[in-house]
């Protein structure tokens, strides 16, 4: 469960990705274009581009597990949850918004660093057609802050 | 591996622009997501990761000895995914200080400074190499070094003496390779010590002041015999910061030059300090910085390797044929008489420091030899030297003169161009000089 606190920070343009475990074993890893979390904070979306997340998916259709990092590029300042419900889902209604949406707040969260709003969007821009969901209920949540407290539960 | 791609031509990715993200899992299964500050190139099929904190990622990597890294590159927005398969982690060495250099430098950069510590460089095979699809940026123009490179080592041949080789080496530098501030430091016989023998693009050249081995950016290269290159500088690798840490260190206070000022830029941002290395022996370190942020990469690193390997040779080669030139003594040509009233010149021998006036000149064994032609010149009338004798010379026979006896000269001579008006050591041949003197001068052993 996800407090409403911290709803905002997640949907507010952080740099997300995710990781599975595939069939052979091998961790599978994709960085997202965008997340959506549910009222009330049980489950929590991510967005990808299928065309560049095929082990990621595989990986999460086969084994479930499911690990996401959401790091604000300027401050360091990081979560991850973690599930073992994933699942790959079709888009709902409003999510393409969130998706186009997300580009341009990633864009505005790493131009502090430097970056330019191209670069951002060469990172997480996706096709409307190529995009999927993947979907978890966060069982645990860590602070991953680089530091000492890194690790710890939320 | 993939043959199509090579970990050099992901390099640009692993500065730490862009973190990269690590993906593990435990033992149980359970994955793990984590950003890291940078990812360091090892060789052609390594990567090493920084060791900061008792992390997930580390304890499932030491369980599984898997982990999956996707890297960005910070111009085109291109990403990669490696498979690494861990190997090993070191604690000390070269890898370990090329590393703990960056990353302070990463961490004052991002705020971190006193957060991201060094404890191992965590070294991996890269067992493959993908690209994740997707539209890219086109990567901005970059000049090919390799070109300039070979300008450069076909000119080293051709300097008649070590104070011309060094001035072209760094003019090179600036001319051919657009690096404005550079300067040439030789380690000393005892091996504890560098000296700047040679600067350029600084207000004052710095030349005969000092740095010990193993302290700061130049000190680390150094003793590590490694490239140590800093993308954001860091206080930690500051030359106040070395010359403290030398102070601190048993019996090198006292040892290292600090009357006169490191040349180096105030607001620095990158810095590179290349070993200058022959045949597996230290000769001296060439140090770059730039007020640039992100000023040298990976290939700036490899070219600048490449550059000091023929520096280092024509380097060898002239500091030994200046000695083993076997020339009849220098004629006792009678010293041109100098005039005026007598400027007082005192030799301290405890330290061999030497002022000029009141003004301090050198100490050291630049000092001793400075002492010794001095003298020679008033007792003796003698101005014209070689440095056959002063090699063979007993008084001069000090631990920390080692192969240097013609760096110390040029150092000796660019000293007395830059703090006396009427003293000046002039090259008269190959192993041969000159001490002229326009006034007056005693000696005063104090």
């Amino acid at each position: 469960m996800i407090e409403p606190q911290r709803i905002a920070f997640l949907e507010g343009g952080m740099s997300i990705v995710a990781c599975s475990r595939g069939a052979d074993g091998w961790p599978a890893l994709a960085r997202a274009s965008g997340c959506r979390v549910s009222a009330g904070g049980a489950r929590l979306t991510l967005f990808f581009a299928a065309s560049r997340s095929g082990e990621l998916l595989d990986a999460v259709r086969t084994t479930r597990v499911v690990a996401a990092v959401f790091n604000e590029p300027a401050t360091h300042r990081s979560v991850q949850f973690k599930g073992i419900d994933g699942a790959v889902e079709a888009l709902q209604e409003g999510d393409d918004l969130l998706v186009s949406g997300y580009a341009d707040a990633f864009a505005a969260a790493i131009a502090p660093l430097g970056h330019p709003a191209a670069l951002a969007h060469a990172m997480v821009y996706s096709a409307a057609e190529d995009i999927v969901a993947v979907s978890f209920s966060p069982l645990k949540g860590f602070d991953q802050t680089p530091g000492p407290r890194a690790g710890s539960p939320l | 591996m993939s043959l199509s791609l090579t970990l050099a031509e992901l390099r640009d990715c692993l500065d730490g622009a862009v973190p990269s993200a690590v993906a593990t899992c435990a033992a149980d299964g359970t994955p793990n997501v984590s950003t890291v500050s940078h990812v360091q190139y090892v060789d052609e099929s390594h990567v090493a990761l920084s060791f900061q904190f008792f992390s997930k990622t580390r304890e499932n990597v030491l369980a599984t000895r898997r982990a999956v890294a996707q890297l960005v590159h910070p111009q085109t927005g291109a990403s990669f995914r490696l498979r690494l398969e861990y190997l090993r982690t070191e604690t000390e060495g070269p890898l370990f200080e090329r590393m703990k250099a960056r990353l302070a430098g990463i961490a004052s950069h991002t705020g971190m400074s006193g957060v991201f510590k060094l404890r191992g460089s965590d070294v991996y095979r890269v067992a493959r190499i993908e690209q994740v699809p997707g539209s890219v940026l086109p990567m901005p123009p970059r000049a090919n070094l390799l070109p300039l490179l070979r300008e450069c080592a076909e000119r080293f041949g051709v300097s008649g003496d070590l104070g011309t080789l060094l001035d072209s080496a760094l003019g090179m530098l600036d001319k051919v390779f657009g690096i404005r501030h550079a300067m040439i430091l030789m380690l000393d016989g005892t091996g504890k010590r560098l000296f700047t023998v040679a600067s350029r693009g600084y207000d004052a050249s710095g030349v005969g002041s000092e740095i010990a081995v193993g302290c700061g950016v130049i000190g680390v290269a150094a003793a590590q015999a490694t490239p140590i290159r800093i993308t954001h500088m860091t206080a930690e690798y500051s030359y106040g910061n070395a010359v403290r840490e030398s102070a601190q260190r048993d019996g090198l206070a006292d040892l290292i030059e600090t009357a006169i000022p490191f040349p180096g830029l105030p607001d620095s941002r990158s810095q590179l300090a290349v070993p200058i290395v022959v045949g597996g022996r230290r000769l001296g370190v060439l140090y770059v910085e730039s007020p640039q942020d992100l000023r040298f990469g990976y290939d700036d690193e490899d070219a600048l390797v490449a550059f000091a390997a023929p520096l280092g040779l024509a380097i060898l080669h002239l500091q030994q044929s200046s000695e083993a030139v076997e020339e009849a003594p220098a004629p006792p040509s009678a010293a041109a008489p100098a005039r005026g009233e007598p400027v007082v010149i005192r030799h301290y021998p405890a330290d061999n420091s030497v002022f000029i006036g009141e003004d301090y000149l050198i100490k050291g064994v630049a000092g001793a030899i400075f002492a010794k032609l001095a003298r020679e010149r008033a007792e003796q009338g003698r101005s014209e030297f070689t440095n056959r004798e002063l090699r063979l010379d007993p008084t001069l026979r000090l631990p920390e003169l080692g192969d240097n006896l013609e760096a110390r000269l040029i150092l000796l001579q660019r000293r007395l161009a830059e703090r006396c008006s009427f003293l000046r050591i002039e090259k008269t041949g190959r192993g041969r000089f000159r001490l002229a003197a326009d006034r007056a001068y005693r000696l005063q052993r104090a």
